[in-house]
């Protein structure tokens, strides 16, 4: 495969999932992705056309870990398209499809774990921390009323994009040259980076960086009710902010969807609201 | 009207970053309430219920065959409701958690309905004549044109209502729920990394053993 096409094909895999359907999944981003490289080792029709039936199947993984699989493909079909008799030939289609769906399902559990699981929550701690260091705390104060620059406002979400987007391209790149070379070997380019520990690294750093928005959340939080409401506002606050985070720990623990926390919330929020009028008292938002 | 109509039709392009080209991020809520706060004058706003609804997604990963609920959509339409029927954060919030939510529904039939697409194309290719751009580019447009519809026709049905309901009514309540939101969001956070952080020392020791 040379430069150019695994240019071609790397730019494709950015539609890997377009065209996303129940009944066979990614199947049509797939062979979008392959349609060159295909081409390439098939001029002949019929057995372009054998090909791409062969791959129109199932399949699904992580789009950003289908680089790995489509580059370990290619090198498999390119030892199919130079297989010395039919029964070399059939031994490999069946090694190709089998490889195919073990590794779909092993780089699947890697990459939801480690960009759904931990870098999308990351991302979104970073755009809290940027936001928060610099002294926007709309986000969490929704009665403080703020004056900040848009550039604050976008540079929270753009720095995660950032990240993200260059651990994404990056990955897709080495998996998709990672996977060809070391294509129908033992590993199949499982090998490329230390995943368990990289993953185990991530859920650290989210820790620690969740920990840390919380604290500062709590100590800015108040102080500001301390300073505006006085103790009073500060202990009625703190008390609904824990009633609240109680009410989220017992849905949590009966496995109930955060829509039902928030719905509880409402309801919540409807008898302190009345409450208060009967009682006369001025609730501190 | 004309912010609402260019408000939506950016939410529908950069709705294909969530699932049907690249995957870079750009669609996510905090970003997309900042850039739709700006076009309509209410990025503060913007930025506060992107950032929360992202929170609140971030329980929802896209794992498997799961259809989560659209953060974009959610978050376009809670600003335009504040910019042009509210004028309140809260209620805007907590409506557009709503509607990612029926989104989810909506992009869950377009997904279905693509599964007969794979018996043509297999028609098209046993007859030589497969073109398959014709059906990548008819599913992106297909997905973006329905979330900019689906924004629209939400971000006017609120337009056209808040001028026969007085929502103002229920601000006391969805703004006490809404300041307790970042509490339960950040605790939440914090769970989801330490069962991470308990689960990986676990495979670890098991691993040593």
């Amino acid at each position: 495969m040379n430069r150019k096409l695994k240019i071609k094909i790397f730019l494709r895999l950015f539609f890997i999932q377009s065209g996303w359907n129940f009944e066979r999944f990614q199947n049509i981003g797939f062979c979008f992705a392959l349609i060159p490289h295909f081409k390439k080792i098939w001029p002949d029709s019929l057995q372009f056309k054998n090909t791409l039936l062969r791959h129109f199947g199932i399949f699904n993984t992580h789009p950003y870990m289908a680089g790995f699989i489509i580059g370990n493909i290619c090198r498999i079909e390119e030892k199919i398209s130079s297989a010395k008799n039919s029964e070399e030939e059939k031994k490999l289609i069946k090694s190709a499809l089998n490889i195919k769906s073990a590794l779909a399902s092993s780089f699947a559990s890697i990459g939801d774990r480690m960009f759904w699981g931990r870098i999308t929550p990351i991302n979104t701690g970073l755009c809290l921390a940027v936001w928060t260091l610099s002294g926007f705390f709309g986000w969490f104060l929704s009665d403080a009323k703020q004056n900040v620059s848009v550039y604050i406002l976008f540079a929270g979400p753009v720095l995660g994009i950032v990240i993200a987007a260059y651990a994404s391209l990056h990955i897709r790149w080495k998996g998709l040259q990672y996977g060809y070379l070391s294509g129908d070997s033992a590993l199949c380019g499982l090998d490329l980076l230390p995943w368990p520990k990289i993953i185990s690294k991530l859920s650290l750093i989210g820790l620690v960086l969740s920990i840390f928005i919380f604290i500062f959340v709590l100590i800015s939080a108040s102080g500001y009710y301390h300073r505006n409401f006085g103790i009073e506002g500060l202990i009625l606050k703190a008390v609904l902010a824990a009633a609240a985070i109680g009410i989220f720990l017992i849905f949590r623990k009966l496995k109930k969807s955060i829509f039902l926390v928030l719905a509880t919330l409402l309801v919540f929020s409807f008898v302190i609201v009345i409450v208060s009028r009967i009682e006369g008292i001025a609730l501190i938002l | 009207m004309t912010r609402i109509i260019i408000s939506a039709l950016i939410g529908g392009i950069f709705h294909l970053d969530n699932v049907q080209f690249g995957q870079f991020f750009i669609s996510r809520p905090s970003f997309m309430g900042v850039l739709i706060g700006c076009l309509n004058g209410c990025p503060i706003q913007g930025a506060i219920v992107g950032i929360l609804i992202e929170l609140i997604y971030s329980d929802f990963p896209p794992l498997g065959e799961v259809v989560p609920p659209n953060g974009l959509i959610a978050a376009s339409i809670a600003v335009l409701l504040y910019a042009h029927s509210f004028q309140n954060v809260s209620l805007a919030f907590f409506i557009g958690i709503f509607a990612g939510a029926v989104y989810s529904k909506v992009e869950f039939v377009l997904r279905k309905k693509r599964s007969a697409w794979n018996a043509k194309m297999e028609t098209e290719i046993n007859e030589n004549h497969f073109e398959i751009n014709y059906w990548i580019v008819k599913s992106l447009v297909t997905e973006s044109v329905t979330a900019a519809v689906f924004i629209t026709i939400f971000a006017l049905i609120f337009k056209i209502a808040v001028k026969f309901c007085d929502f103002s009514r229920v601000f006391p309540i969805t703004d006490l729920a809404f300041s307790l939101v970042p509490w339960i969001v950040l605790t939440a956070l914090i769970l989801k990394f330490k069962k991470q952080v308990v689960r990986s020392k676990r495979q670890e020791a098991r691993g040593k053993r």
